[in-house]
């Protein structure tokens, strides 16, 4: 099997996993471990998908979009609240859910299935009808991020799909502008905050000046694994959740950070080349929306601890401690590797003789195999 | 609304490869953000990551609490609230201490200095033990003030009071000079520490051990999170040999007849009752009175009380059981006694003849004893006698003597600053008083009058010897120490040290003391229900500036019960004019009706019907 796409996500997992280790092995614990789990059940959900032909994810759009509406009425009715916002819904034994991650694939499966028929102007408007319930649940939360990230999902894929890209840039500026007026006083300072963290009105900024010196002191090489000094005495608030990136900037140094990075410049292009062979605009839709996605939230939560970003909660995909968000961000990359899977394979292996290839009839009797 | 023209596929991937250039640039802008931060200015965040400090701040531990020898508590530990500054954290100082100032009623210069002096990251103690009062007025300014806390804390409970407050001491906070010398053995600026007494004495028991905390505080100064390194431990609880009632007994019976002595001689004076078992010298009451009431020094004395106790004629800060020396007066006799019979200056059996006066020295019968067997001599106490025998035998054999039953060497109690009093010699007074030794000095010391100085405990000591058989004891207060576990963390093993006299020599001198309280000086103590042996001493003193009209001092050492001795009873009260027989022997009196009720002999297992 073609393991292109999961060798630098492995490597990425790995390296997030050790820094929450680091993170949490000092006044914490469990969380290293159970996080492992949750890469474990990850990788199941991922490899399934992956051998599913993504194309049956037409059928599945309106069910899954069904779910997704409920659960996050769940949410709001009867949800678990941490730090004044409703976000989780209390599963038992399980845990928590968090319906707003689940959110976000769905999204971009929707967008994918409505925009991958012919374009027209009805066609683009049922689907922004389509997808605001969604987006209306999650802002109303308050999730501020997370409505965020379906925006943008749905202008980028729209982009994708060929939606007029003047339109679309006019409007983006436009939801910009109109932002402050939208958005509630703590939402508003707390973007603001990344542009000068030292005016730290109500203490906010003190996290993005903690979390700035905890990068900044890793220097080349780093403190070493489980030797930072601010990580390992708690001066980096929520270190193992949002903050998780500092713990690669301190302890791996400018080499630990920028691995990740690379590594995670290397899933990116894998995921869009994927969509651009893809066999149909549906693949390539899908892809896109993933690869917008991961880069979003990796820009967003890498940015907001170097002061590149304003604070808005965003996990770091692969990253951040959280069952739903590594379930979900799996997920989707096994959708792309279904993608790159399908159009690896030819159509009918018997009558596709022009390109005969060993690999792909191997493929194919493989997934024949496993479908069985 | 423009689509784009050709919804066809050539579009979508122009658009992915469009969308992959946009990501590409955003990766490559946090690259470079990281390449800023870590690289070009890595320096400088590690400077300042190192800003963010740890602090290891020491949590207190329970103090053991002291108990008399049947449980009863006698010093626990109460809540109270305490006003603390945490230096570091004070903002707009100068605001903050005028208001401290007008609520403690101490100058904002004072206060400034008390801080400034203190560790910035470690809690400073202003004041102990607030009242409601002043806790709601400090409340309200640690709400409003940065670095200002109200925090719980303990202080020492005094069950009764000012009772037995001598032995028992008191904890205040360690000063500069105990800072010092105790730093290596953990103790540290704002600590308790025992001042006096058995809090001073067994402060290393009972403090128990700190627990300690780990403090995070970042650039800001603030706390970020706080870990337990080590949990604190209580300090042992100490089980005195103590009898809290009969302590009781003895401080009233003492209490008394020093009052009525006041009124009757018109200048306040101090006495002492100990109560001691013979055999294994644990102390079972140890009065020493007037004494101070010990909870002014728990919250932190005043300046003025202070004054107030030191001005005091009655001298309350001086424990007169060991910090004071005396001349023993005619209870010496039982050390002179011993010693000639052991030097064969005399028997059992002899028979003396008193004229009244030996030389110069009279007796203080002016008429004479006249003829009087060695026992009587103790019973009536007759001075010729003991004369004619320290006389006989010189200073240096009786000087043996002296030290042989411990005078001159503080017994060893378990209390701090014991006197060992004072055991004169030729040589002595050579150094001191530029004159020699002459055989007038030996004939006073004979009788415990002269330079012999000793303190009530010694005699009681010495009292204790003559009773066991010839054993020195070491007067012992704490019985065992117990931690909270029940592990027992201190056992005093009783110590005793044999005096070279033969028992049937030590015997005589019981019946002589026996025969004092059946028909002699004491007969005060001639109790139905316990035989009880005793020897009075009368010390006559000169005017002097503590003892403007030269009144006596008056002693009572006894035993009981006279066949078998288990405890010793020793009474002197100071300048109390009159005589040991009237004034000491009946407070002896009322310890022995506590200790030996009517009926104590006769009490068995209830009878089953």
């Amino acid at each position: 099997m073609d393991i292109s796409i999961f060798a630098p996500l492995g490597g990425m997992i790995v390296l997030l996993w050790m820094a929450l280790y680091s993170a949490t092995q000092f006044g914490q614990g469990g969380e290293a471990v159970r996080q492992a789990a949750y890469v474990a059940v990850g990788t199941v959900v991922m490899l399934g998908l992956t051998l599913m032909d993504y194309r049956r994810l037409k059928q599945l759009a309106f069910p899954m979009y069904l779910v997704t509406l409920v659960s996050l009425a769940v949410v709001l009715v009867a949800g678990h609240s941490v730090n004044g916002s409703q976000r989780w819904i209390d599963l038992g034994p399980m845990g928590t859910f968090q319906p707003s991650e689940l959110a976000k694939l769905t999204t971009i499966v929707v967008a994918a299935t409505l925009l991958s028929e012919k374009l027209s102007f009805k066609r683009c408007v049922f689907t922004v009808v389509a997808l605001l319930p969604l987006f209306v649940m999650i802002l109303i939360q308050p999730d501020l991020g997370t409505s965020l990230v379906l925006v943008v999902l749905g202008g980028v894929m729209a982009y994708v799909a060929g939606v007029n890209g003047t339109f679309l840039f006019a409007s983006a500026g436009l939801g910009v502008a109109a932002l402050p007026m939208v958005l509630k006083e703590y939402q508003r300072d707390r973007l603001m905050m990344f542009v000068n963290p030292e005016i730290d009105p109500q203490g906010m900024g003190y996290q993005l000046v903690q979390s700035r010196t905890a990068i900044g002191s890793g220097g080349i090489l780093g403190k070493g694994l489980l030797k930072g000094h601010m990580t390992q005495h708690g001066f980096v608030p929520e270190n193992w959740t949002d903050f998780i990136f500092t713990v690669v900037g301190e302890e791996l140094g400018l080499v630990g950070s920028c691995g990740v990075l690379l590594l995670f410049a290397l899933l990116f292009v894998l995921i869009l080349n994927a969509g651009f062979h893809s066999l149909d605009r549906l693949g390539g839709l899908l892809c896109s929306g993933v690869a917008t996605l991961l880069l979003f939230q990796v820009f967003v939560n890498i940015g907001m601890t170097i002061g590149l970003a304003p604070v808005v909660g965003l996990p770091l995909p692969f990253g951040s401690y959280g069952g739903s968000a590594i379930l979900v961000y799996m997920a989707a990359v096994g959708i792309v590797g279904s993608v790159r899977l399908q159009s690896r394979l030819p159509e009918d292996p018997l009558s596709d003789l022009e390109h005969p290839s060993f690999e792909g009839q191997a493929l194919a009797s493989l997934v024949a195999e496993l479908r069985d | 609304m423009r689509l784009c023209p050709r919804h066809g596929w050539c579009c979508l991937k122009a658009r992915i490869r469009q969308v992959g250039l946009g990501g590409t640039l955003l990766l490559t802008l946090l690259g470079a953000r990281l390449y800023d931060l870590q690289f070009l200015r890595g320096e400088e965040f590690l400077r300042r990551a190192h800003q963010n400090t740890i602090v290891v701040e020491e949590r207190p531990a329970s103090r053991g609490r002291i108990l008399d020898r049947r449980g009863e508590i006698l010093v626990s530990n109460a809540p109270q609230f305490e006003l603390v500054v945490t230096p570091g954290e004070m903002k707009q100082r100068g605001e903050t201490l005028k208001l401290l100032s007008g609520l403690l009623d101490e100058s904002t210069q004072d206060l400034e200095k008390k801080i400034l002096a203190a560790s910035p990251h470690v809690p400073l103690v202003l004041r102990r033990d607030l009242k409601l009062g002043a806790l709601v007025q400090a409340t309200e300014i640690a709400e409003s003030r940065p670095g200002v806390a109200i925090r719980a804390g303990a202080i020492r409970r005094f069950k009764y009071g000012k009772m037995a407050s001598h032995l028992l001491g008191y904890v205040g906070e360690i000063n500069s000079v105990e800072l010092r010398t105790r730093r290596s053995s953990g103790y540290a600026l704002g600590d308790p520490i025992g001042k006096v007494g058995l809090e001073k004495q067994y402060d290393s028991v009972l403090r128990g051990k700190k627990g300690s905390d780990q403090i995070h505080i970042d650039v800001l100064g603030r706390t970020v999170t706080q870990y337990q390194l080590r949990p604190s431990t209580a300090g042992p609880d100490l089980y005195l040999n103590l009898d809290a009632q009969l302590q009781l007994t003895a401080e009233k019976a003492l209490g008394e007849t020093l009052a009525s002595l006041e009124k009757q001689n018109g200048e306040r004076s101090g006495g002492t009752v100990v109560v001691m078992d013979v055999k294994t010298g644990a102390v079972r009451a140890l009065a020493s009175l007037p004494q101070y009431d010990p909870r002014p020094f728990a919250r932190g004395i005043k300046g003025k009380e202070y004054q107030a106790l030191l001005e005091d004629p009655g001298f309350p800060l001086v424990n007169r059981m060991i910090h004071s020396a005396f001349s023993p007066g005619s209870t010496f006799k039982m050390i002179t006694a011993s010693a000639a019979l052991q030097a064969g200056l005399c028997t059992v059996s002899s028979q003396f003849y008193c004229g009244g006066s030996f030389g110069p020295a009279n007796c203080f019968v002016r008429s004479g004893h006249g003829g009087i067997s060695f026992e009587d001599s103790m019973a009536h106490s007759c001075d010729v006698v003991y004369y004619r025998l320290g006389f006989e035998m010189g200073i240096a054999h009786l000087r043996k003597y002296c030290a042989l039953y411990g005078l001159g060497t503080p017994t060893g109690i378990d209390l701090p600053n014991e006197t060992e009093g004072l055991l004169p010699s030729p040589a002595w007074k050579q150094k001191v008083w530029q004159d020699r030794w002459y055989d007038g000095d030996t004939i006073n010391m004979s009788i415990g009058q002269g330079f012999l100085l000793v303190s009530p405990l010694q005699m009681a000591v010495v009292t204790a010897a003559v009773a066991n058989g010839g054993y020195v004891v070491r007067p012992t207060l704490a019985k065992r120490a117990v931690a909270r576990n029940g592990a027992i963390t201190l056992e005093p093993e009783p110590h005793r040290e044999k005096v070279p006299v033969k028992p049937e020599f030590l015997a005589a001198v019981r019946r002589g003391m026996r025969g004092a309280v059946t028909h002699g000086t004491s007969v005060a103590t001639d109790l139905p229900q316990v035989k009880v042996a005793g020897k009075t001493g009368t010390v006559e003193n000169s005017p002097s500036i503590h003892n403007r009209h030269g009144r006596n001092h008056v002693w009572f050492v006894s035993f009981a019960p006279y066949d078998d001795p288990e405890v010793t009873v020793v009474v002197f009260l100071e300048k109390s004019h009159g005589y040991g027989g009237s004034l000491a022997a009946p407070i002896a009196r009322k310890v022995y009706e506590h200790l030996y009720p009517v009926g104590w002999d006769k009490v068995e297992a209830p009878a089953i019907l």
